[in-house]
């Protein structure tokens, strides 16, 4: 049996704001009573529009926020309360924002990191070669961070946050502002070294290219609230991802018929031989319009 | 000319929400009281020192607060902004703007000073009142011609920063530059004390730069006033503005051309 | 052991960061010496007319105004990210980056930055300590004393004031003009603070820990001021620790994308 290494009960999040200097305070409730669990080894999408608390759930799982009120535990810590324990063993990577030192090598901040981590330099020194090696980046060590491209950066970040052998990897959009090149080396490497080293990901990202190939499951919220919690596949096979037949009428009118459901099929052979319509194609429908449809609803 | 009047407006206005400037503004309201309090007890350890003091209570603290409170309106942190506009290179998009960057940002600090200033003078009188018991020793109707001098110094401090941050493009990191012009200021325009403290020799050298007029000529108007004295210090606020303004200009076209050739 | 290798780690990569502009690195220290000098001159030409200000002659002014920077360089040298670069990591919600390495916040962020212009500090308030007159051999763990004091006490206002966006927001321009208040007003003669300002001073804003004790204890030591001196400021210290690490609790991160050095 596998362990469970994320747990969340009814995590909730009150943000007070207080407009000005002797202004009133304004509450917003980010996240409501949030609960699920996450098993070692997996690989987690945890998305929702913008403002629906993904990044107020991956920030109180990574000690960064106090809740209001609910319980967690990663890797049986509770983040807010043993902090330095608890990040000593994940990784966390918050897209755009950077842990490399802008004028010098990342070599310079693998170093200062190591030491935050309690790796010696020899430990630290073959670590980051494997890594460099891997993700084929090794000439850029040297180079200070300035003159890098993004998508190197994106790369030389990711080593700084495996370099202690994270068993959990927080991702708060990982792709943000990369380019098609990188995202997809981007993936390729997080995927291979997630199954390399048995690393749970918890990831947030607006990218559906991120989460279709990466993840094996999906957890969907919104207004604080989780809505959905299932298996990519079970979520493409029950809201229709894959392949529709649009028969446009003579009206104009399109009519849309998922050939997963069996009684339409009847309504389609008589259309068909109805002769009413002008065209017939198939279209089809990917996961981002599925977890649109989800949003709206 | 009515973007720059509304960009004076706005920063006049800014400076007085709670939620924006507002803050800040009190604090220096504070730290003017906290100062005038340590320069009366500067004075009365002065005094008990020296028997004939040259200056009485009420002008030494009504100068210093004077030069004080030009000190304490001062926006320094424009010449952070514009540095930063200028070695990033996001000074090109205010190109593309119809209006110019350089009298945009002149009229912001106005707009600032022109709110700052009156209410600290306002605050000293009262600070100075409650602590020696007796008002400014000026006659109130000359008040406004100090004021309108006061303003003029305003104007030059105002130039001194945006000059200081344009010149970032040549000299890559000018902070050094302004701790020097703000330590002049302090220093030969006599914001801590008189310059009359000074040696005879002192006080020709702060009287031949800027500072000296900007600082102490203005601030010595409060106790000694005469019109003829307040002439000679228009006179040489007028030059070293637009001294400095004419230098301004002509940076600003060498970086307006640098930037278009280098992007 | 390990904590001490980190921060050492930590500062060595802040100074090699600001060495990489040398010519600023350079420029600031020559500055900031010069910078300091001026002031020091406009008082030396006060002192020529008021030889002794409240039985504080231009010689004990010096050591203290020596102390005073002395004591304030060391932030500037290895704790410049705390004050204003601190206050707007909090209010900007960036402090994240931050939170999830496993050192002390305050310390992490504090030594990750480093403004060369504090060695310009350093060096003229070692000078002008030396040349104060005051300092002999046998008094020299006195001002060490001093110097330790003064470190906490500048510290400790540091960080309390770095608390102030956790309670109140958009308060970190503020802030940091409180900061450069306290700094500016240590730098009058102690002598000129008498009666309850100088109690004040000398217990609730510990500024005359640094501006009037030390010079008043140089010439009539006493063994409870200095202890006071000493326990107060470390009291101080760790008082304005568990500060932070309460406004800590209500921090709230934000979502605007920024890189930070």
């Amino acid at each position: 049996m596998t362990e469970t290494v994320i747990i969340a009960e009814q995590l909730t999040k009150i943000f007070k704001r207080k407009q000005g200097f002797f202004g009133k305070v304004v509450k917003k409730k980010a996240v409501s009573d949030l609960s699920f669990e996450v098993k070692a080894g997996e690989i987690v999408a945890f998305i929702g529009p913008n403002g629906g608390g993904k990044s107020t759930t991956i920030k109180m799982l990574t000690s960064i926020l106090y809740p209001s009120s609910g319980n967690a535990s990663v890797l049986g810590f509770i983040p807010w309360k043993n902090r330095e324990k608890l990040v000593r063993q994940i990784g966390v990577i918050f897209g755009q924002k950077s842990q490399l030192y802008y004028h010098l090598s990342p070599m310079d901040s693998y170093c200062v990191s190591a030491a935050a981590y309690n790796l010696s330099s020899r430990e630290a020194k073959s670590r980051i070669h494997e890594l460099a090696e891997q993700f084929e980046i090794e000439d850029c060590l040297n180079l200070p961070v300035k003159n890098l491209s993004l998508g190197q950066r994106m790369r030389c970040e990711l080593i700084a946050s495996l370099l202690h052998r994270p068993s959990v990897l927080f991702l708060d959009e990982p792709t943000l502002g990369l380019d098609i090149e990188a995202k997809h080396l981007f993936r390729s490497f997080l995927l291979k070294q997630a199954q390399k080293e048995g690393t749970t990901v918890f990831l947030t990202s607006h990218d559906v290219g991120d989460i279709e190939s990466l993840c094996q499951r999906i957890l969907l919220i919104n207004h604080g609230k989780l809505l959905l919690d299932s298996p990519l596949q079970n979520l493409k096979e029950k809201y229709g991802a894959g392949q529709v037949l649009c028969v446009e009428k003579k009206s104009g009118k399109i009519e849309e018929i998922s050939l997963q459901n069996k009684e339409k099929i009847s309504e389609l052979q008589k259309i068909l031989s109805a002769q009413t319509f002008s065209n017939v194609f198939v279209r089809s429908i990917d996961l981002e319009t599925v977890i649109a449809s989800i949003y709206r609803k | 000319m009515k973007p720059y009047f509304l960009a004076v407006l706005m920063n006049m206005k800014e400076q007085l929400q709670s939620s924006r400037g507002g803050g800040v503004f009190l604090i220096r309201v504070i730290f003017l009281c906290c100062m005038i309090v340590i320069f009366h007890k500067f004075w009365l350890v002065l005094k008990a020192g020296e028997s004939s003091m040259v200056i009485d209570p009420v002008s030494f603290l009504s100068y210093l607060t004077v030069g004080a409170g030009l000190q304490f309106s001062r926006p320094e942190g424009r010449v952070k902004e514009i540095e930063e506009e200028v070695r990033t290179g996001n000074i090109a998009y205010q190109f593309i703007r119809p209006v110019h960057f350089v009298l945009l940002n002149f009229c912001e600090c106005l707009g600032i000073y022109l709110i700052r200033l009156p209410v600290l003078f306002c605050v000293g009188a009262g600070m100075i009142y409650l602590l020696t018991g007796s008002f400014l020793p000026i006659n109130p109707i000359y008040v406004p011609i100090v004021f309108g001098l006061l303003i003029l110094s305003a104007c030059f401090a105002s130039l001194c920063m945006v000059f200081i941050g344009l010149s970032a493009l040549y000299l890559y990191d000018p902070l050094p530059f302004f701790w020097i012009v703000q330590k002049c200021e302090y220093v030969l325009g006599g914001l801590f004390f008189p310059i009359i403290f000074y040696p005879a020799w002192f006080q020709k050298v702060c009287l031949m730069t800027p500072f000296g007029w900007t600082g102490y000529g203005v601030a010595s108007l409060i106790y000694d006033f005469s019109f003829e004295k307040a002439f000679t210090v228009f006179l040489h606020l007028i030059v070293w503005n637009a001294l400095l303004a004419g230098a301004l200009i002509i940076l600003f076209k060498m970086i307006r051309k640098r930037v278009c050739v280098y992007g | 052991m390990d904590k001490i290798i980190y921060y050492q780690k930590l500062i060595k990569i802040g100074f090699k960061q600001a060495f990489a502009l040398k010519k600023v690195f350079i420029l600031r220290i020559l500055f900031m010496i010069l910078n300091n000098l001026m002031l020091l001159y406009a008082w030396y030409l006060m002192f020529l007319n008021f030889p002794i200000i409240h039985s504080w002659t231009f010689n004990d002014f010096m050591f203290m105004t020596g102390l005073v920077i002395l004591t304030f360089s060391i932030w500037p040298i290895f704790f410049r990210g705390i004050g204003i670069h601190l206050m707007r990591l909090i209010e900007n919600g960036e402090l994240d980056s931050f939170l999830v390495i496993p050192r002390h916040v305050l310390f992490n962020v504090g030594c990750s930055v480093c403004d060369p212009s504090g060695i310009g500090d350093f060096i003229t308030g070692v000078l002008l300590i030396f040349f104060s007159g005051l300092v002999s051999f046998s008094n020299l763990p006195l001002v060490l004393c001093f110097i330790f004091s003064g470190i906490c006490v500048f510290l400790a206002l540091n960080i309390l004031i770095s608390s102030l966006p956790f309670f109140i927001q958009n308060s970190s321009d503020v802030g940091e003009r409180i900061f450069f208040m306290f700094f500016n007003i240590a730098g009058y003669p102690g002598s000129i603070y008498t009666g309850y300002l100088k109690l004040f001073f000398c217990s609730l804003l510990p500024i005359g820990f640094i501006s009037i004790l030390p010079v008043e204890l140089v010439h009539t030591f006493s063994a409870v001021t200095l202890i006071y001196l000493i326990t107060a400021s470390i009291f101080f210290l760790s008082f304005s620790i568990f500060v932070f690490s309460y406004g800590l609790k209500k921090y709230e991160s934000g979502n605007r994308f920024n890189i930070h050095h």
